[in-house]
């Protein structure tokens, strides 16, 4: 893991509604376009299913929903990235599906934020920081906070 | 190879081949290094390491030489001695001397006889470097006599203790286990001291003839053990050679070949080539890409059955077998015998013994039972733990035992085999059981049941208690166990891999564990299911049977108190909607359904499904993290068309909607297992006590609106498939109320049907059935009480008077009716059977035993049948005037008793019994 502080970062961009967020371009393996999702009934609300990424059983994870944001239109174009957990069990595979992946950028240390403040704690849990874009705020995103579903009540 | 060698050997074979290689290398380093404290300590632990494992394996022989090895590598190690070229030397010889040894026992199995004296002293006189060497002792040694100089009885029943444990662990020593160790013990002792005093020479073949081993192998095996344990307690050559000429009683035979097996071993060791050790990621990771393999094939195979011309159908078909083969084959690589899980257990057993002050045996079966080595990794833990209790908590001391009239060494048995697709596990002790009172007590007091529950709790639900998180019932905290982390993880631990636990205890007599797993984890074979359209897999192991229902098949799901049912072959099966169960959204257009019959311990239902499309051998994927709050899926798969779907968890769903019903039902089971049960239907008719009748007797419950009631001469009348079926109200109550639908029980001869209108069904209880108070008013049999409610049984008769069906059977019958006698000695039991007999077209007799039988058939007219209780028998019977005699039982566990009938029924089975009579009287009929 990098130091967020002190090192440069390279994030794979994605667009979430409104948001412009990143994660760690290390931790990506994959990304799909419009892949199939196979529902899982019962599934937690931010999931909905698996997907079969050449044999493997990959969960997806709608960032919209895991965000609190509203969903996607029904049949809208989506992508996911995929990434691997790294606590609990190690090496599972999950697609994160957003509404578009973009760049791969390399970001300086130096404009690392951290959190500010006034960020929403719903969020906050899910953010390790922030970069400024020209005007815009780029999110760099917890990957392994944004797994963390369902084991409140295992 | 020629001789059998057991796992474990082989496995430490081509450890030790690989470590002692290195340690050639490492010394040759060493020498020129010798500040290196790094190296030195690497050595020092690989020495270590093969020393420890021959004592373990009882190989006296290279344990000795390995022992003097590492004993100058400690000083080394302590800075007491320098390593010169010469010490140096003597430790590349040690090493040459095990590499001989490990040579010999690859070829034979066993340690070449003989010894190592020359080696092993020169290694002690570096390491003492006083000079102090073995030829001090020796002038002494023709002057005492042989058995002081051996150390007297306690050095020789030191040295058998050694070599009988040595011998033990043998491969050839196996018969050893046959027999008491400490009968063995003494006989050896005695032997060899009788042999040594020079009381008796030679005694040692008749002393092992009186306990039962009379095999040329073990005695050579034991004198060899002897001889070992005797040179490592200290004796000195010449005292040995005399003490075993005169223990052996004859010449010794096998000096002559042992120098000559000792050449120094040539080439690689033929077992390190035979095997190779494989990194366990690299099989799973063989695995896992087979495991893709057969989702490859089976997806081309989809392909294929929609392209049965494609020319590529060949090479598929190929393609298939190759895979599977490979499948197989990588399968099998995975499975071990069950005894690698073992292996450790002996040890553990004797070091717990030592720490406890216990003495303990541990008996095994089944070793060789084979399972996946992934499900093997996954319950090595749990099986220590469950050892370590037993030998804690179960097994009592030497003392305790000896009062409780046990022999003094506990023992733990270990049994293992197959079953069908899993494989099971026994695990006890003949220790003290579990103790009902302190585990209730120690319960209550860490709050884990209130007292109420402590009060009504069975002794087994009590039992089970053990299985809750941080339960213990050590009074105190050993350093063996009683932290209280303990049964709970071994259960988790277990159905974490699909398997489960069950416990039997009887306190005084020991407690037994049953545990039951997959043979493997990664390929089962499973039902693809679909409801509302989303499909799940369901394995087929845990799937008794498929049931279609609705639609053209004449059965339907019936509700009781809002619970879906399904009678089946007279059992009423709980049943559990997925569709409701997953939340999913209806969309099915027809009532088809199919029902699987499941079973989860001693636990049946049935799981109501839209259809059930194929078995499939599917490839199980651990569900993700994020579905573990989900009860309902064991894992997750994909489908040959690349559909990923989850496979349902029967153990999960069982206790949805069972919840505690599993563990309790078996408790009721057992605690009342000398009473036979009856499953009783609970309905409330216009009164307000509850009535029951045996479930089994009723044929159908229908729910009949108030519009459908039709009068035919002004009795209340029911069309009903096809014909006209009589209605009774239960309590004399309103048949029909306008606007209003009341539960009516159907009673169906076949010829002839009542429908009996009640107010409400209340529920299906299980109670033995027994009067517990007498008849009070008509049409109730008597009374018991189910659950906490005082319930009237049904009479059946007076239902059937009261729809007076004298005046109108369907088929009335033609010739003279025929007579029936009933005997059972309780009234209450022939009430329940008489009105079936009536029903059938007897006239029925009764009487509560043989003489009144007797004279019943004595004064005539004869009878046309006789049914007696089973516990009477037909031998009571002599003058049954030639009627066929059937048996009449609770239930099966009577049948030991069926030969002395012409035929036996369950006096609760209406159509077995009916079926049963029409039997018995056809040879009768054709006769006549």
């Amino acid at each position: 893991m990098t130091d967020d502080a002190t090192e440069d970062m390279h994030l794979v961009t994605m667009k979430v509604g409104d948001a412009y967020c990143g994660v760690p371009v290390m931790g990506v393996r994959d990304v799909l376009d419009t892949p199939l999702i196979h529902r899982v009934p019962l599934a937690p609300g931010a999931i909905p299913g698996s997907i079969n990424l050449r044999g493997r059983i990959v969960t997806a994870i709608d960032l919209r929903a895991r965000l609190g944001l509203p969903p996607r239109a029904p049949g809208a174009r989506c992508m996911c990235v995929t990434v691997e957990r790294q606590t609990r069990v190690p090496g599972e595979p999950y697609a994160l599906l957003v509404d578009e992946v973009g760049d791969v950028l390399q970001l300086p240390a130096s404009e690392y934020e951290p959190n500010p403040i006034t960020l929403a704690p719903a969020w906050r849990a899910l953010c390790r920081g922030l970069y400024r874009r020209d005007g815009a705020l780029l999110i760099v995103l917890d990957v392994e906070a944004l797994l963390e579903i369902g084991a409140e009540a295992a | 190879m020629g001789h059998p060698m057991d796992d474990i050997l082989r496995d430490f074979l081509s450890e030790a081949n690989e470590s002692i290689e290195a340690l050639d290398r490492a010394l040759v380093r060493f020498e020129r290094e010798p500040e290196d404290p790094d190296l030195l300590s690497e050595i020092f632990r690989v020495m270590h390491t093969i020393k420890g494992t021959c004592g373990f394996l009882g190989l006296p022989r290279l344990a000795a030489v390995a022992h003097a090895g590492e004993n100058i590598l400690g000083e080394f190690r302590e800075g007491g001695l320098k390593p010169t070229q010469d010490s140096v030397s003597a430790v590349l010889e040690c090493v040459d001397v095990i590499k001989a040894l490990l040579a010999h026992l690859e070829t034979s199995g066993a340690e070449p006889p003989g010894d190592d004296k020359p080696i092993i002293n020169r290694l002690n006189a570096i390491a003492n470097a006083k000079g102090h060497t073995e030829a001090a002792s020796a002038p002494a040694a023709s002057t005492e006599p042989l058995a002081d100089r051996i150390g007297g009885l306690s050095s020789v029943d030191c040295a058998i203790e050694m070599a009988l444990s040595a011998a033990r662990a043998k491969p050839e020593g196996i018969r050893l286990h046959a027999v008491q160790e400490e009968a063995l013990h003494a006989a050896v002792r005695d032997a060899a001291w009788a042999a040594v005093t020079g009381e008796a020479a030679a005694a040692l073949p008749a002393a092992l003839a009186t306990v039962g081993i009379s095999g040329a192998e073990e005695m050579t095996l034991i004198l060899a053990c002897i001889e070992a344990a005797l040179a490592d307690l200290g004796t000195d050559a010449a005292t040995l050679a005399e003490a075993m000429k005169l223990i052996r009683g004859a010449p010794p035979a096998a000096a002559a070949p042992e120098h000559a097996s000792l050449a120094p071993a040539t080439g690689a060791s033929a077992v390190a080539a035979q095997t190779i050790r494989v990194q366990v990621e690299s099989l799973e990771q063989l695995m896992n890409v087979a495991s893709e393999l057969v989702l490859i094939r089976n997806q081309l195979l989809q392909t294929l059955r929609s392209q049965p011309e494609s020319p590529f159908a060949g090479p598929l078909q190929r393609l298939n077998h190759v895979t599977t083969e490979l499948q197989e084959s990588v399968m099998t690589t995975r499975m071990q015998p069950i005894g690698a899980a073992w292996a450790k257990l002996p040890r553990l057993a004797r070091d717990l013994a030592l720490e406890l002050g216990k003495r303990i045996e541990i008996q095994m079966r089944g070793e060789e039972t084979e399972l996946d080595r992934q499900v093997l990794e996954q319950i090595k833990d749990p099986l220590t733990h469950m050892i370590r209790n037993s030998a804690d908590h179960g097994l009592e001391t030497p003392g305790e035992r000896a009062r409780a009239g046990k022999p003094e060494t506990g023992r733990i048995h270990l049994a293992a085999r197959h079953e069908g697709s899993h494989i099971v596990i026994e695990v006890g002790d003949d220790g003290k059981g579990l103790a009902v009172s302190k585990i209730r007590a120690k319960a209550l007091s860490q709050n884990l049941i209130s007292p109420a529950e402590a009060e009504s709790m069975s002794d087994a639900k009590i039992q089970q208690l053990i299985f809750h998180p941080g339960f213990s019932t050590a009074s105190s905290v050993t350093g063996v166990s009683g932290r209280g982390v303990g049964m709970d993880v071994v259960k988790t631990n277990i159905e974490k891999i699909g398997g489960t636990v069950e416990l039997s205890s009887v306190e005084g007599k020991g407690a037994s564990f049953t545990i039951r797993i997959p043979l493997t984890l990664t390929i089962v074979s499973a039902l693809i299911v679909d409801c509302c359209g989303e499909k799940f897999a369901l394995p087929q192991s845990s799937v008794v049977e498929l049931v279609g229902v609705g639609g053209g098949s004449g059965r339907a799901i019936e509700t009781i108190n809002g619970a879906p049912v399904l009678r089946l072959r007279d059992r009423l099966l709980p049943l559990v909607n997925l569709q409701e169960l997953m939340a999913l959204d209806i969309t099915a257009t027809t009532d088809e359904r199919s029902i699987l019959v499941t079973r989860v311990g001693a636990f049946t239902f049935g799981i109501i499904v839209d259809r059930v499309y194929d078995t499939e051998e599917i490839v199980v994927k651990p569900a993700a993290s994020v579905f573990r709050s989900i009860p309902y899926y064991s894992g997750a798969t994909i489908l040959g068309d690349g559909a990923v779907i989850m496979i349902l968890d029967p153990k999960g769903i069982a206790e949805k909607i069972g919840s505690a019903a599993i563990g309790e039902r078996d408790d009721a089971e057992k605690a009342r297992a000398s009473e036979p049960m009856t499953q009783l239907l609970i309905v409330r008719g216009a009164g307000p006590a509850l009535k029951a009748t045996p479930l089994q007797q009723v044929s159908r419950i229908e729910t009949v609106a108030a519009a459908s009631v039709e009068y035919a001469n002004g009795r209340p009348v029911l069309q009903y498939r096809g014909r006209l079926m009589p209605l009774v109200a239960l309590d004399d109550g309103d048949v029909a109320v306008e606007g209003q639908s009341r539960p009516v029980l159907v009673f169906d001869d076949d010829q002839r049907a009542i429908g009996l209108v009640v107010e409400e069904i209340i529920d299906i209880a299980e109670s033995p059935l027994r009067q517990e108070f007498k008849a009070t008013r008509p049409g109730a049999l008597g009374s018991l009480v189910v659950g906490e409610h005082v319930t009237d049984i049904i009479d059946l008769a007076y239902y059937w008077r009261a729809a007076a069906f004298d005046a109108a059977p369907a088929a009335a019958p033609q010739e003279k009716r025929k007579r029936a006698l009933v005997i059972d000695p309780s009234q209450f039991q022939r009430n329940l059977v008489a009105p079936l007999l009536a029903m059938a077209g007897f006239d029925v007799a009764m009487a509560d035993d043989a003489a009144a039988a007797q004279a019943l058939i004595e004064r005539g007219p004869a009878f046309d049948i006789i049914l007696t209780d089973a516990w009477i028998g037909e031998k009571d019977l002599l003058q049954a005037g030639g009627a066929p005699v059937i048996g009449l039982f609770d239930d099966f566990r009577a049948a030991g008793r069926a030969d002395s009938f012409s035929d036996t029924a369950s006096r609760f089975d209406r159509d077995g019994l009916i079926t049963a009579i029409e039997t018995a009287l056809r040879p009768a009929r054709n006769a006549a």
